[in-house]
């Protein structure tokens, strides 16, 4: 067993392991109710997030040379998203609008992500169903995104979604490269790029964190920082892909931190709770 | 080969008859019983065609696909409970109970009759391990129902995520024990584990519902 073999399942357990407390943590936010809905999907979520990274560590474990088949993983991760996009609706609440511009672009930019899936592991049933809910809470944040106006400064949007298709080309480029280096090199600049898109959105995570903006716009910003990193993982390969798990668990208490700064509503499940 | 629906048969006529003679919690409990064995027989079924269908083998439809097929079977009839009778907390409890009892005991029936009970390490392990087990995914699986509904976030979505954690936790047991050695070992401690973290959360959750009845 190489040295790589154990990172990732040491990671995987790292990640469940920072996930627990925040289980325990939202469970109590979802208990009192002081934070609207949200917190009661987003405790389900991270259940399913450490029950998948729990399954992926004991797999890497105990079959390390071998890639996962269609698991029970997959079917926590999908719920883990479905869970988070149905509290994104609720906290939407009557807010929510139809946005086709958004629509447009979570469609097209997953569904190239989810093209270069099925080409780098042929199971384009797999890879087509289960990238379906990818598709509707990418909508889901690039709607709120827009609701919340988290971008700052004119043209952050523009750049922010020139970078992301950037690094998809980059990635989708490589199909077609035969000669070794220059594959790795097309891949160590699109990596590039996508690490500096994630250090950018740590950046303005931070910067929403410390200015006490309002806790939905923080939280739209850490779920993309979230979905990034997840997106990031899935591109690289090796060494790699354990950076990318470990900047995935680092965006956790970000969103954690954001959870417990939502507001409260008056629909909220604390008010649903006494009606019981 | 044995033929399983002769021995559904066998076991269900008697508790078909005994559910004229029950009423209240008994009757409810045979009747999951009997659905859960029912639900077995289905993911039977469901897992052979899948098995045919996606061409995974044998061993691993068993360690990867059955988790998912035999959960989802076992949901379907607490769901059809669920949202036709819209019971209370500890009625939820004991159909997910007997679903669950029913589904390992049948499954049970037919691996003993299949393989064998000449051994008393591989009987003990099947009734403590393997029964204990789809009893737990159940019992979660209804903690987990019964959460989404008292927070208000009882939805497609929250079904699936409750749906996920039992079959997680289900692949999580047939994975440790598809492999000999240690792995198998924590394999089998895990559904004792589950039970003994479930029961003063199921016992916390009911009591507190029950505290809070009387007021409302």
């Amino acid at each position: 067993m190489e040295f790589l073999n154990y990172v990732e399942p040491a990671l995987l357990g790292l990640q469940a392991a920072v996930a627990i407390p925040i289980i325990i943590s939202t469970a109590s936010l979802m208990r009192k109710g002081k934070n609207g809905i949200f917190p009661a999907f987003f405790t389900f979520a991270m259940m399913g997030l450490t029950m998948s990274d729990l399954y992926g560590m004991i797999f890497a474990i105990l079959r390390p040379d071998e890639r996962m088949p269609f698991a029970a993983d997959e079917i926590a991760e999908c719920a883990m998203f479905l869970l988070l996009s149905a509290g994104l609706e609720a906290l939407a609440g009557k807010r929510k609008k139809w946005m086709p511009g958004a629509f447009l672009f979570a469609i097209l930019y997953m569904s190239a992500n989810i093209a270069l899936w099925i080409a780098w592991s042929g199971e384009w049933i797999q890879d087509t169903l289960f990238g379906l809910p990818y598709v509707y809470f990418a909508y889901l944040l690039f709607r709120g995104l827009e609701y919340v106006r988290a971008w700052d400064v004119s043209g952050e949007r523009t750049l922010a979604m020139v970078t992301g298709i950037v690094v998809l080309l980059m990635q989708a480029l490589m199909l077609f490269i035969t000669q070794e280096t220059t594959k790795e090199t097309v891949n160590l600049g699109s990596l590039a790029i996508g690490y500096g898109f994630t250090a950018w959105l740590f950046w303005k995570n931070y910067r929403s964190l410390r200015d006490q903006s309002y806790g939905e716009k923080t939280l739209y910003l850490s779920l993309t920082l979230f979905l990034w990193t997840i997106l990031t993982s899935y591109m690289s390969d090796g060494l790699y892909y354990d950076i990318s798990l470990g900047i995935n668990t680092l965006s956790l208490p970000i969103v954690w931190i954001a959870v417990k700064r939502l507001p409260g509503d008056a629909d909220g499940a604390a008010e649903g709770m006494d009606d019981q | 080969m044995i033929y399983a629906e002769n021995v559904l048969i066998c076991i269900a006529v008697p508790l078909l008859i005994a559910l004229m003679f029950l009423q209240g919690s008994a009757k409810r409990f045979v009747a999951s019983f009997l659905s859960g064995m029912a639900a077995c027989l289905l993911a039977a079924y469901v897992g052979g065609y899948i098995e045919m269908l996606s061409g995974m083998g044998t061993e691993n439809t068993a360690i990867f696909l059955s988790p998912i097929i035999e959960e989802i079977m076992k949901l379907l009839p607490v769901l059809f409970y669920l949202l036709l009778f819209e019971p209370k907390d500890a009625e939820l409890l004991l159909v997910a109970v007997g679903i669950g009892t029913g589904f390992a005991t049948f499954e049970n029936c037919c691996y003993v009759l299949s393989r064998g009970a000449h051994s008393l390490p591989y009987v003990l392990i099947r009734g403590s391990v393997v029964g204990v087990m789809h009893l737990v995914s159940m019992v979660a699986l209804a903690v987990g129902l019964h959460l989404l509904k008292r927070y208000k976030v009882f939805t497609i979505s929250g079904i699936i995520g409750a749906l996920s954690l039992a079959v997680t936790f289900h692949a999580i047991y047939n994975l440790l024990v598809s492999e000999p050695g240690t792995s198998t070992y924590v394999g089998y401690a895990l559904p004792l584990l589950g039970a003994l973290i479930l029961y003063p959360q199921t016992n916390y959750y009911l009591g507190k519902r029950e505290e809070r009845r009387p007021s409302t």
